[in-house]
């Protein structure tokens, strides 16, 4: 069964264009793309320990997603066997519905969450919103989206497109709201205190956490969740009520193979060996213990995934959402996150969004939002094909009939006539004559049909007067080809 | 980095170079005096800067090797107003809430990551790690193992605690037009102290 995914409304060049003029999320997210990338390169550098180890969490991921069906009920077994309680969301409604359903009947008020992902996913705040509760993200970048009502523009860095001056005047609102000391300036020191401030109250005060994980062993029933900031740790230890969103993708077969992977998200990701907090998570407060929750409740969601097993794209499931493929995307870097009109942004959100939809939002994305230059293929710490996945893509496109009639005319004719050297001789003397309506100072400033986007931010030289085909032709010993 | 004290004791050398590269402070003691001494001098530097150091207490709680020391008594001199030990009261979570510091022992630790391992249970306590603005940790040195899958290796055969988590550094996050900041939510400050009793 298909899953469901929220989707910008605004058209492709509406939210290309908006990315492409708003010059602090460029020059934000440039800068932390940049950082992460070289982080990413150089931590591995005389590391063959984890080379190797990361080499062997591919196969994890791989024989993990393979065994699901064994997995899963696995998994659901140890985690209730230590007193958790697990449910199986078969889509985004189902997992909402669990959770609202865990808040209600234990009279929760106030809720703090962890950084997720799929909570984005399945629109889980709007949801709990909605029923009148309240909910607060505690990573300080979320923490910051949810003020301004945005969604992330990077995985690993949501509020990257905010200033530091849109972030006081957001935290001005919010401290005038609730009658606190404001942040007494613009820079990042007194932001962040206000912040922590401002949070740790929201930690000391809330009924329920809610966490994602990102990975989930099924030989011992631990959700892992990694952070810089510790925030998961008040999450998992304050809060009278626990619950753990997260994907079925998730899992993994031992503890063992948790050993392989556990250094790859921060390694990857943003170029450290090990994030500050890594917390794992085994079961509810046990008798004696002070910290810890009453309950605890994982919520398993497929939302899609299991479409995906036994396909050729079965590997995008071993995704650990290190945003690597992000920071060395190209197109990424120019127009940022928001500008994929999906939770899912970059190159793996090109891929995921059709195939966990099932085409039923941004179609565009793999012809739009990808050059295929191969750069997130290579940096994919799980060897997701994502490039050749992006063009697999296309093609699907094609078959589906989701590309205008206009274009795929246009491209048949393009390779009929360049599929013999006559007809690509025969292009280039159309082109040279057509090229008259569009010059200009001995240069093309537009084309017709699928070309014209070419000149929306560039000139091109004109078609030779004579290439040099028909130079040799001409002038090669003998006089014919 | 090598270590001043066991100079062939390659995982100390390890941990400590990645601890003190992460943002911690690293010191190493030999003996009970020499570990009483060098909670001074951790004090000096993860407390005094703090404005409101003389204002809170110290929630702690130590390996079974060092629980023969008179930590309340030890603390108090270097000028801490109240200390509490992990599960010596009811409301650990508003003494954690108010402390100045945060004094934790360690499962073990991992060299390569220079990380420390710290598990919940009746008499050890994630909270003084996080809640406090500062935390020391004390890790006995052959607690000390090379990664942190071998650490967790050690975990396999017996019952897993229902929480237990990997520290690696300071509290930080660069959310803020990427500008890196430390101690967003849990402590700022974070020092270790290698031990050999």
């Amino acid at each position: 069964m298909a899953g469901t995914l929220p989707a910008d409304s605004k058209s492709w060049r509406e939210r290309r264009d908006a990315g492409l003029s708003d010059s602090i999320m460029r020059r934000t997210i440039g800068n932390v793309t940049r950082r992460f990338s070289t982080g990413q390169r150089q931590v591995f550098t005389g590391y063959a320990e984890e080379i190797l180890a990361r080499e062997a969490a591919v196969m994890a991921k791989r024989h993990a997603i393979r065994d699901l069906d064994i997995l899963l009920p696995l998994l659901r077994e140890t985690v209730q066997a230590h007193g958790g309680q697990t449910y199986l969301a078969g889509d985004a409604k189902e997992a909402v519905a669990v959770v609202v359903n865990i808040a209600q009947t234990r009279g929760v008020q106030r809720v703090i969450k962890t950084k997720s992902m799929l909570t984005e996913e399945i629109e889980l705040n709007k949801a709990l919103q909605a029923v009148g509760l309240s909910v607060v993200e505690t990573d300080l970048g979320e923490y910051i989206i949810q003020r301004a009502h945005e969604t992330p523009s990077h995985i690993l860095a949501p509020a990257a497109h905010k200033s530091r001056v849109q972030i006081e005047t957001l935290f001005r609102d919010d401290a005038c709201e609730r009658g606190i000391t404001p942040p007494t300036s613009d820079n990042a020191e007194s932001l962040t205190l206000y912040a922590r401030q401002r949070l740790r109250d929201e930690f000391l005060h809330a009924d329920m956490g809610i966490t994602g994980g990102n990975f989930a062993v099924a030989e011992t029933g631990t959700v892992v969740l990694i952070t810089n900031e510790g925030n998961a740790d008040m999450v998992t230890t304050l809060p009278r009520i626990l619950v753990s969103v997260v994907g079925i993708e998730k899992i993994l077969d031992t503890w063992d193979a948790l050993g392989t992977i556990i250094q790859q998200p921060a390694m990857n990701g943003i170029g450290q060996r090990l994030s500050s907090y890594t917390t794992f998570l085994s079961g509810p407060r046990r008798d004696g213990m002070v910290e810890g929750p009453d309950e605890w409740h994982l919520v398993l969601v497929d939302n899609g995934r299991t479409t995906l097993r036994g396909t050729e794209f079965e590997d995008v499931l071993s995704c650990i959402r290190c945003g690597a493929c992000l920071n060395v995307c190209p197109v990424f870097r120019q127009v940022g996150g928001h500008a994929y009109g999906s939770v899912y942004t970059g190159p793996i959100g090109i891929v995921e969004t059709p195939l966990l939809t099932d085409w039923t939002i941004l179609p565009e994305l793999p012809t739009v939002a990808c050059t295929v230059c191969h750069a997130c293929g290579e940096a994919c710490p799980m060897e997701i094909d994502l490039p050749h996945h992006i063009i697999q893509l296309r093609q699907e496109k094609v078959r589906r009939h989701l590309v205008t009639s206009g274009v795929t005319r246009s491209y048949r004719w393009w390779a009929k006539l360049w599929a013999t050297p006559g007809g690509y001789r025969r292009s280039l003397r159309l082109a040279r004559w057509g090229q008259r309506l569009y010059l200009r100072q001995g240069k093309l400033h537009d084309a017709p049909g699928i070309a014209h986007g070419w000149f929306l931010s560039r000139n091109m030289p004109p078609i030779a007067s004579e290439t040099f085909h028909e130079w040799w032709l001409k002038n090669r010993k003998g006089g014919s080809s | 980095m090598t270590s001043t004290l066991w100079p062939t004791d390659t995982n100390v050398g390890e941990f400590s170079w990645r601890w003190t590269n992460a943002g911690g402070m690293v010191w190493e003691a030999r003996g009970r005096e020499a570990i009483i001494k060098t909670v001074e001098q951790a004090w000096d530097y993860l407390v005094i800067p703090n404005p409101k150091a003389s204002s809170g207490p110290v929630i702690y709680w130590v390996n079974l090797e060092l629980q023969h020391i008179d930590w309340r008594h030890v603390l108090q001199q270097h000028g801490s107003v109240k200390a509490w030990e992990w599960g010596s009261q009811g409301d650990m979570r508003n003494v954690a809430t108010t402390a100045i510091l945060g004094i934790t022992g360690c499962a073990w630790a991992a060299a390569a990551t220079g990380s420390v391992a710290l598990y919940a249970s009746d008499i050890t306590g994630l909270w003084p790690s996080i809640l406090p603005p500062a935390h020391l940790v004390l890790v006995e040195r052959h607690r000390i193992v090379s990664t942190v899958a071998e650490g967790l290796r050690q975990m396999t055969g017996q019952p897993l605690p229902p929480l237990f988590k990997i520290v690696s550094g300071p509290s930080m996050t660069a959310d803020i037009e990427g500008t890196l900041i430390i101690g967003v939510h849990g402590p700022g400050r974070v020092g270790a102290i290698v031990y050999d009793v």
